[in-house]
């Protein structure tokens, strides 16, 4: 195989490749990325960790047709040190592949493992359903809802997101079994029915992309993401790239019923004073913990920790509340999360009894606007 | 440089029992499980001298010392000197790492301003230890985890050795230390050591990893750097044990499946009890068998969500013991322990497992009256084994009731427990 292709496409790539590629596998090919040249005038690379797959093209000059798979972490390695410019890159039947830059002297050999040897990634069945919806929006349920997932890989059914496409509303929803995220947006005029589980690992890489595809489109553009579900995979395509995940196969917790639908009370806070105080008094909670006592009384709430270790702290804001006073715990980092997810002036926070869960939600919710966007959290408390 | 203290009560078990029962006070005592058939737990300081050991099979520790005494362990008696032992060492540091009920390593390196240097606070631990329990403890301090364990065992009993801080001054203190002292060098290692010449610690960290190797393996590098007072592992406090068990020698070998369910469902009940105490829960379950030629079963058991009640331990140990060819085998041993232990979550959860809740709820209550009344409450598979005790049921019900109504119990408990942490 020869080519040559620029730094600036080859090792933006190869950088989300390297996301994918698995280090640690039993498979050593799967800590490569492989490089297919089979057209005249682009690339196709693949990385993939058997659960997720990614594989894009980008475009290049091919002098000569073939394949190669090449570790991931040295590639972008080499890759970045390269002045700007065409990179050359050939290889030879012994693996060995020598990449260049032209108008340089810079030049690394590397060994890389037959392009046969990497597994084919998963495609779409023929006429399987397909989606499409902006990337702002996926990125928007994303970043309102992936600090919730369980972290803990052997709960599959909570180390992942929720995605549902219920007639012309779009939902993620997710839990670690202390606290749920839940956002929703609508699409007009898109009706559809599908329900999906992605991997923690996989909303993460999703990230990644929504956010490089949002970043090349041009100002006042919104770009789409097509979403294809077929079989046990999705795919998840933006331009020329083709993002698979192998759904999770678990029963996610049935959600909507711990979703408080009344409260006996109701404060309204400033975002930013609550954020702040609320960073301040969680720095003196105790460790293990992350412990605060949210304390509301008729239009003040106090915040206080305790920890015998490092001793106490303490804030207060005015906040729009006029009920009976009540005290209730909660891990700091719970609200924290929600708290720097949102963007409103304003949040409203609904309570009912000392063990009963909270729900946060934007202040402004539910105020005209020409989409529909609800987003609220629940957040079971603690005993202090 | 870091200041860390090697703990460890002298003759623990044996010394907790001579406290308790003056008449055992400077004689031969061995603690131990059946009579025949067990191993030695502890043996008092007057039993060592004519040659028995802890972990020795009862029998031979019998034929050495055969005017012991032998008492049978009550382990939750020392779990709760080992509690105030342990809330003497939480005086001067939180970084306190307990090996077991009766040594522990202690982190004072920040403790120095407050409390004075290691060797102050080895001294003043000593002294809290004795004049609060009457027992004595002994202590090693140093720079380092593994050289304060080798000083707090040269001096035992009531010993107090301070490590050389200078690394130079270290490396001629270790010297001239038997290879027996080294960490993970036993009796069938260290003659196979001496013969190729390595005698001493100063042999070791002299000598060729590759000529270490031929007897150690892997560990021969570890080996030459320990010798040499290299460590750098930290202390790490209380509440990441690895494991929780409890497992018994019987005295006659059981057999049936009935038989060694009950076994497997009274060492639950033990692992349940110190789960719930110390707030862990169990990501996974072992059961371990051995039959009567020695031949060892042992199975476990990963869970999707952590276990801390005595029915949810006995089920998985159930569904072990199911695995194992049992028909018409002879146990002589069966044991039951807790791994992947993780914190018992603070926050409430969201999805509550009803039944899994009410199982927690229960051991907390079994707990919380047993703690007062011991073993006051068990359960009825196991009533046969406790049947001694049937005077207090009486009084355990009414305090069950109580402890019911107004739900305060295991709550009130817990208050404690953290403040005593």
């Amino acid at each position: 195989m020869e080519l040559v292709v620029a730094k600036k496409d080859l090792l933006r790539i190869a950088t989300r490749m390297q996301g994918v590629a698995e280090r640690k596998s039993t498979m050593p090919v799967l800590s490569n990325v492989l490089f297919a040249a089979d057209g005249t005038s682009s690339l196709r690379l693949a990385a993939t960790d058997l659960y997720l797959g990614l594989s894009g093209k980008i475009p290049a000059e091919i002098g000569k047709p073939g394949s190669m798979a090449l570790p991931a972490k040295e590639l972008v390695d080499r890759i970045k040190m390269m002045p700007d410019g065409p990179i050359s890159l050939s290889t030879q039947e012994s693996g060995q592949t020598v990449l260049k830059a032209a108008g340089s002297a810079r030049r690394y050999t590397l060994r890389g493992m037959p392009g046969k040897d990497f597994p084919p990634l998963p495609q779409p069945a023929e006429g399987a359903p397909s989606l499409a919806i902006e990337v702002d929006v996926l990125q928007e349920l994303i970043a309102k809802t992936h600090f919730s997932i369980s972290t803990d890989e052997t709960r599959a059914h909570l180390n992942s997101a929720l995605f549902e496409w219920e007639g012309d509303m779009v939902r993620m929803v997710t839990t670690d079994g202390h606290r749920l995220s839940k956002m929703e947006v609508k699409v007009e005029g898109r009706q559809a029915s599908a329900t999906m589980l992605i991997p923690l690992k996989a909303i993460q890489e999703l990230r990644k992309l929504c956010d490089e595809v949002a970043s090349e489109s041009q100002k006042g553009d919104r770009p789409q993401i097509t979403i294809v579900q077929s079989g046990s995979s999705a795919f998840f395509q933006a331009g020329s790239m083709t993002f698979s995940v192998k759904l999770v196969d678990a029963q996610f917790p049935p959600y909507s019923q711990v979703i408080p639908q009344s409260f006996a009370k109701t404060v309204r806070a400033p975002r930013a004073a609550f954020t702040d105080a609320l960073r301040a008094v969680s720095i003196a909670a105790n460790e293990r913990t992350g412990g605060v006592k949210l304390s509301l009384q008729s239009g003040t709430m106090r915040i206080s920790s305790e920890s015998p270790e490092s001793g106490e702290g303490f804030d207060e804001l005015p906040v729009d509340y006029a009920g009976e006073t009540i005290s209730i715990g909660f891990n700091a980092k719970y609200f924290l999360d929600v708290l720097a997810a949102l963007t409103h002036d304003e949040v409203m926070l609904n309570l009912s009894g000392e063990l009963d869960p909270a729900v946060l939600r934007p202040g402004d919710a539910g105020e005209k606007g020409a989409v529909h966007r609800d987003f609220l959290a629940v957040i079971m408390p603690m005993r202090i | 440089m870091r200041t860390i203290l090697h703990v460890d009560m002298d003759a623990f078990y044996a010394s907790v029992e001579e406290l308790d029962d003056p008449s055992l006070r400077g004689k031969a005592v061995l603690v131990g499980g059946a009579f025949r058939r067990g191993v030695v737990a502890a043996a008092s300081y007057a039993a060592r001298k004519k040659g028995a050991r802890s972990a020795m099979p009862m029998a031979e520790a019998l034929r050495r010392c055969p005017e012991a005494i032998v008492v049978p362990p009550r382990r939750e008696r020392y779990a709760e000197v080992s509690a105030r032992v342990f809330a003497i060492f939480r005086r001067y540091t939180p970084l306190v790492e307990g090996l077991s009920l009766d040594e522990a390593f202690l982190d004072v390196t920040e403790s120095a301003s407050l409390f004075g240097d290691g060797e102050a606070i080895a001294r003043a631990i000593r002294a809290a230890i004795r004049a609060e329990l009457s027992l004595t403890a002994s202590a090693g301090v140093a720079s380092s985890k593994f050289v304060a364990k080798v000083s707090s065992d040269l001096e035992k009993p009531d010993g107090l050795v301070v490590a050389p801080r200078d690394p130079r001054e270290l490396a001629a203190f270790l010297a001239p230390l038997a290879v027996d002292r080294m960490w993970g060098i036993g009796p069938k290692t260290a003659p196979r050591l001496r013969e190729l010449g390595f005698k001493t610690f100063g042999d070791l960290a002299a000598a060729n990893v590759a000529s270490l190797a031929l007897v150690l393996g892997n560990m021969a590098a570890r080996a030459k750097e320990l010798a040499r007072g290299q460590d750098d592992r930290e202390v790490v406090p209380f509440g990441d044990a690895k494991s929780i068990g409890s497992e018994s020698t019987y005295e006659h070998d059981i057999h049936g499946f009935e038989a060694i369910s009950r076994a497997v469902l009274s060492h639950a009940e033990i692992v349940a009890r110190r789960l719930v105490a110390e707030k862990l829960r169990a990501r996974t379950v072992a059961v371990k068998i051995k039959l009567a030629d020695f031949t060892l079963l042992s199975r476990q058991a990963s869970l999707e969500e952590p276990v801390c009640d005595t029915q949810s331990i006995h089920e998985v140990g159930k569904e072990l013991m199911s695995r194992f060819p049992l028909q018409d085998a002879r146990v002589r041993l069966v044991g039951v322990a807790a791994h992947g232990l993780v914190e018992e979550p603070h926050t409430r959860p969201l999805f509550p497992d009803v039944e899994r809740e009410r199982r927690v709820r229960i051991e907390r209550l079994v707990g919380a009256v047993n703690e007062k009344h011991e073993g006051a409450v068990t359960r009825a598979t196991l009533l046969e084994e406790h049947r001694r005790r049937e005077t207090w049921v009486g009084v355990a019900k009414e305090d069950l009731a109580k402890v019911v109504t107004d739900g305060e119990g295991p709550q009130r408990n817990d208050r404690d427990r953290r403040s005593r942490r």
